[in-house]
């Protein structure tokens, strides 16, 4: 146990400069020192502790920073290049997308004093299927022209840059998807990226309207939500 | 109280032991055990005297209890026209299966946040290929494997029924139930019904089916006729998730969750080209319906910091 105090007090005692401030230096370097393990169980109330010391949530719902004008939406792929069928979503098509991660979301959560950080991002998205089976594309016993052309939509959550929690994610043409996931992380600001990877266009895949030669809507993530929350020790 | 600083003493300075003692003093003020005054990792939850997060928690059951498909099950059927009615979910006997938190309600205050999760399990059915009627939304033209190339007409897929949250913030009765913030009850866009993409804060989409080439694209083109095949997704179970921060206080009563559709994707034609979802009465028949068995809806009420 570590000690409180270098010598007692006692009334009118007169003591020293020096000897006062060792015994406050040394207060103060005990309590900043003082171990979780040191104080007893119940001994504190909230009204003692500041925001956010024990812990932080971060809500984006909808998603509205990191992509201009999100509302929800990723709306990095509903720019000129993203005309699509009228009856479609503006969205990626295979004219502005060949393949690869898509950031959708990145927002930096602050304050956050180090310690566990969930994630967790729920959403809605639409997905091109219906060539997800073609003749070159074909898993039929005898004539498996062995190429995958898989239409799911893969989700990401990054910390720092660095890939946390990754899945294959949905595969039904209009779908809704959550994908979570927690580490620890240092403490200072984290800069939290949410990101998709549609499937890149298949050998027997159509791309646009043959008749309006509108290009057809691949993939669209909306309706999106993220809750986070730090948890500091 | 908030970083303590209490200036040394200087030498030849006559103290006291009073002075001594108000340097302990000055950790028994209320949040003196703050970061400024302490290291961060000293506390940890079983130090305080009362749970410091959530505030409060409830789970409730959605549908018809059980974990087998057969009846009782309840349905919802694809709107015809408008205007849209939405359908809360129910049990078999017509009650409705909701979140309802007594006659004092949670009282949400700024600082706090409502999470919401909820799961049903259900199957969508359909009867022919309604995604190919003539004016259903999300048809396009391919050319076709006939020479000279002709033209196919096929289906985006693009179809799906919305289930999104009501909360009641006006009387433990719970009859005036409208859409959680961020999410819209439906609404006039343009010559159609439906929703803004942009206020689905607390909506699912589900889909009803899948149409695929079924191996017959070739190259870009379909067999002449050729329309590809529907698939019935069978029984699974969609989910969803809310979480809203009011800025002022708001007494929170009741939550359910209702079912409409059939919806299909599409943009504005003008001005920002904003997406939304739209009722498609062009598919809607009564033989495109939903029957839904059982899930769970569970809120938590807590601080945000």
């Amino acid at each position: 146990m570590k000690q409180w105090t270098q010598h007692d007090a006692r009334s009118n005692q007169t003591v020293e400069s020096g000897q006062f401030n060792a015994e406050q230096q040394a207060a103060r370097s005990m309590i900043a020192g003082l171990d979780r393990s040191q104080f007893p169980e119940g001994c504190l109330t909230n009204a003692q502790v500041t925001s956010a010391a024990l812990h932080q949530c971060y809500i984006f719902s909808p998603w509205d920073t990191g992509v201009t004008g999100a509302l929800g939406e990723q709306t990095v792929r509903r720019a000129a290049d993203a005309e699509t069928l009228p009856e479609q979503f503006r969205a990626v098509n295979y004219q502005n997308y060949g393949s690869g991660w898509i950031t959708a979301f990145e927002t930096t959560l602050q304050p956050f004093k180090g310690g566990n950080l969930l994630t967790e991002w729920y959403g809605n998205c639409a997905i091109q299927t219906f060539f997800n089976w073609t003749q070159r594309a074909s898993f039929i016993a005898g004539t498996s022209k062995g190429v995958a052309n898989e239409k799911f939509l893969g989700l990401r959550i990054l910390y720092n840059g660095v890939v946390i929690a990754e899945r294959i994610g949905p595969a039904k043409p209009m779908d809704h998807f959550s994908i979570s996931g927690s580490q620890q992380v240092p403490s200072g600001p984290v800069i939290l990226t949410l990101q998709f990877k549609p499937q890149a266009a298949g050998p027997d895949d159509a791309v646009q309207d043959q008749a309006t030669n509108d290009f057809i809507c691949q993939a669209h993530l909306f309706g999106n939500r993220v809750f986070a929350i730090g948890r500091f020790r | 109280m908030s970083r303590i600083i209490r200036a040394p003493v200087d030498a030849g300075q006559v103290i006291t032991a009073t002075d001594l003692n108000n340097t302990y003093n000055d950790y028994n003020q209320p949040t003196a055990l703050q970061a400024d005054n302490t290291r961060d990792q000293a506390f940890d939850l079983p130090h305080f005297q009362n749970v410091v997060i959530i505030k409060n928690t409830q789970l409730n059951a959605l549908g018809n209890t059980g974990m087998l498909h057969s009846a009782p099950v309840t349905t919802v059927a694809s709107e015809l026209a408008a205007p849209i009615v939405v359908h809360p979910v129910q049990d078999a006997a017509g009650t409705e299966t909701r979140m309802s938190f007594g006659a004092n309600g949670w009282v949400l205050v700024a600082g706090d946040c409502l999470r919401v999760w909820w799961n049903l399990s259900l199957k969508c059915y359909y009867t022919g290929s309604p995604w190919d009627n003539a004016s259903a939304l999300g048809r396009y033209n391919i050319p076709s494997d006939t020479s000279p190339p002709g033209n196919v007409v096929i289906t985006d897929g693009f179809h799906c029924w919305l289930a999104y949250l009501q909360w009641d913030i006006t009387s433990a009765a719970l009859t005036n139930f409208v859409a959680v913030p961020g999410q819209s009850d439906p609404t006039t866009i343009g010559a159609y019904e439906g929703f803004y993409t942009q206020f689905l804060n607390g909506g699912t989409v589900i889909s009803p089916w899948t149409v695929s080439s079924y191996a017959f694209a070739n190259n870009g083109v379909m067999p002449a006729g050729n329309k590809g095949v529907g698939f019935n997704h069978e029984w699974f179970a969609p989910y969803g998730m809310f979480v809203h921060a009011p800025s002022g206080q708001v007494t929170v009563y009741g939550i359910r969750l209702v079912i409409t559709g059939i919806l299909h994707s599409g943009h504005l034609a003008s001005g920002d080209q904003e997406n939304v979802l739209i009722y498609d009465y062009n598919v809607g028949d009564k033989d495109q319906y939903i029957e839904y068995k059982g899930g769970r809806i569970s809120a938590v009420h807590q601080r945000l910091a």
